[in-house]
């Protein structure tokens, strides 16, 4: 259960990341900015993806990987926002 | 022989009315990344296409002879006429909410002129994090593992003007030094290339690109 709560957490520090970068990052600017592990933000990532909150452009190489908030993601995000 | 009807240029004024109008939408979004969202094509576009429509509505209505006269007041009509038809919405009915109160239903096209905005303002988002991660790795030097690339940061800050920022960004890089360091990140490495461009990331977010260069370019 805190495993599932921590990993909500880090999926809504991504979401509330792009928000703040109007939507879009490359994935080692996100990785830079949040301060979240590499290997727990590839995996809330891929998470938000297959729950179609984010994009992700060019998904095989971190250097030129770019996330890119859905407009579901943006309004998920601005609900937790508010809430 | 060829016949200019220069009153057409009275619709450069219903376009600068829509441009300006489409650009309040970019605003909104980007604040002080307008401009440079503005210029990415998707952002390009989407004003083009904004300051388009009350272009074509003027210069509609003179070629088909609706307008003869007072053209600086008709441009400015159609530019204004036209954002405010935009901006239009129609009541259509009224429902119950899911708290069980009552809403009114409205529907018109503000709401096609959202859909169309995001549709290209959410590309631009896109478009600037393209920028900026093409900008990080056309100035990142190439030959400067993450080591000399910190070394040269810590040898270059004193040199910033404000104090407190370098503070702050000193925090952000010695926690990726420490990592770096955990890691035992081997220079020239794949890994050391990404921890390159977190440095650069962090730099850039914190003093721009001018100061990215003065920090970190060889």
């Amino acid at each position: 259960m805190s495993q599932q709560i921590e990993a909500d957490d880090v999926s809504s520090k991504v979401l509330q990341s792009l928000i703040k970068f109007h939507g879009a990052m490359p994935f080692l600017e996100l990785t830079s900015i949040s301060g979240i592990d590499d290997e727990q933000l590839e995996q809330a990532v891929s998470e938000l993806e297959e729950k179609g909150l984010v994009r992700i452009i060019n998904p095989d190489n971190d250097l030129e990987k770019i996330i890119s908030v859905t407009g579901e993601g943006q309004r998920l995000a601005q609900s937790q926002r508010s809430g | 022989m060829l016949y200019i009807d220069w009153s057409y240029l009275y619709s450069l004024v219903a376009f600068v009315i829509g441009g300006l109008a489409g650009f309040q939408g970019v605003y909104e979004k980007y604040n002080r990344d307008s401009i440079k969202a503005s210029t990415t094509f998707p952002g390009f576009f989407y004003l083009l296409s904004r300051a388009a429509f009350p272009t074509a509505v003027f210069a509609g209505s003179y070629g088909f002879g609706l307008i003869k006269s007072y053209l600086l007041l008709a441009a400015l009509a159609c530019g204004t006429g036209a954002e405010l038809f935009l901006r239009t919405k129609v009541f259509i009915k009224q429902g119950p909410t899911s708290q069980g109160s009552v809403e009114d239903l409205l529907k018109g096209p503000l709401d096609l002129l959202r859909w169309y905005q995001n549709l290209f303002l959410d590309a631009a988002a896109s478009g600037l994090a393209e920028r900026r991660k093409n900008f990080i790795k056309k100035n990142l030097p190439r030959e400067d593992a993450f080591q000399a690339l910190h070394d040269r940061f810590l040898k270059n800050m004193d040199a910033w003007p404000n104090p407190a920022v370098m503070t702050k960004l000193k925090v952000e890089v010695d926690k990726l030094k420490t990592e770096v360091d955990a890691k035992n990140v081997q220079s020239g490495s794949d890994l050391d290339q990404k921890y390159k461009f977190k440095l650069g990331y962090l730099v850039y977010n914190e003093v721009g690109s001018k100061g990215f260069k003065t920090l970190l370019s060889s």
